[in-house]
């Protein structure tokens, strides 16, 4: 049983209780809410954990838009039992590597609550950078440079 | 800091609190509380990125609706362009998450759109400043 499914077990938090939250169409702000709060449930907060993920989520957002604040949050509360691995990735810094742990953290997550997918596929999408994301890139260096 | 707003910014702002009913009056008031009590690297390092370039950003901050008594997270979502090189900081949009006006979220294209009219503003010289004085602020709005 993974960390994840135990905390899931120890709280109460059923996968059942999760679905029937979200069986709604959901948007994708919605979704990460909705999980924010029931993860928050079992947070335990541990600073060392939110200190290494706000390092992540810079070097990420240093390289490439992969991830937003709330996944980033998402995963200080759900990873705990990673934290060693995690360690290890900012040592021997690899953005790829790390969207990859970050993915198959999720993809294990979702084995544990179905709705997951579709925050894994948002994810892999943007990940692809767009061509309006070009665009944005552009704009944005235009802003810096005045 | 150097505080701005753009003309969506305004425009959207005018359109929240036209109805009190409608239930965004504090609007203006939790913006200001909340760059009232923060510095522009707090912000910058504690909202989401929605995108980054050197020293700009574009952010999602989560604000309270006080007056429905609304937490972050149903309140509103403030979109700014935040620059440490010159220590501005831009409110380029602001939505609702509940009632009347609630937006789920902002596309790419709105992104885009935001980023490229707070780009011509600022060519043009036309972003409007403000500062932390709530009265002055409001003032603002109901010209």
């Amino acid at each position: 049983m993974t960390a994840i499914a135990e905390q899931i077990k120890k709280y109460n938090l059923s996968t059942e209780k999760l679905s029937r939250s979200s069986s709604k169409a959901l948007s994708d702000d919605e979704k990460t809410d909705l999980f924010l709060d029931k993860i928050n449930q079992v947070r335990t907060p541990i600073d060392e954990i939110r200190v290494l993920l706000e390092s992540i989520n810079e070097r990420l957002w240093a390289n490439f838009n992969v991830m937003g604040q709330d996944e980033i949050d998402m995963l200080i509360d759900t990873a705990p039992g990673m934290i060693s691995k995690s360690k290890l990735l900012i040592q021997h810094f690899n953005t790829q590597k790390i969207f990859h742990f970050i993915e198959n953290c999720l993809t294990e997550f979702s084995r544990e609550i179905d709705h997951f997918d579709e925050i894994i596929q948002d994810l892999k999408k943007r990940y692809k950078p767009s061509p309006m994301s070009d665009e944005i890139s552009k704009l944005l260096r235009e802003i810096a440079s005045l | 800091m150097e505080l701005y707003f753009t003309n969506d910014f305004y425009q959207q702002v005018a359109r929240l609190i036209k109805k009190s009913k409608d239930g965004y009056q504090s609007c203006i008031e939790d913006i200001i509380s909340f760059i009232d009590c923060s510095t522009l690297e707090g912000i910058v390092s504690g909202n989401p990125k929605l995108r980054k370039f050197e020293t700009v950003q574009l952010l999602k901050i989560r604000l309270k609706n006080s007056r429905q008594k609304l937490s972050k997270r149903d309140g509103y979502r403030l979109i700014v362009v935040s620059n440490t090189k010159n220590q501005s900081l831009s409110l380029v949009y602001i939505y609702p998450k509940m009632g009347k006006y609630a937006q789920a979220s902002i596309s790419e294209t709105d992104e885009l759109n935001l980023l490229n009219k707070f780009l011509i503003e600022s060519k043009n010289q036309t972003l409007r400043s403000f500062d932390y004085q709530l009265p002055d602020f409001l003032e603002l709005f109901q010209k």
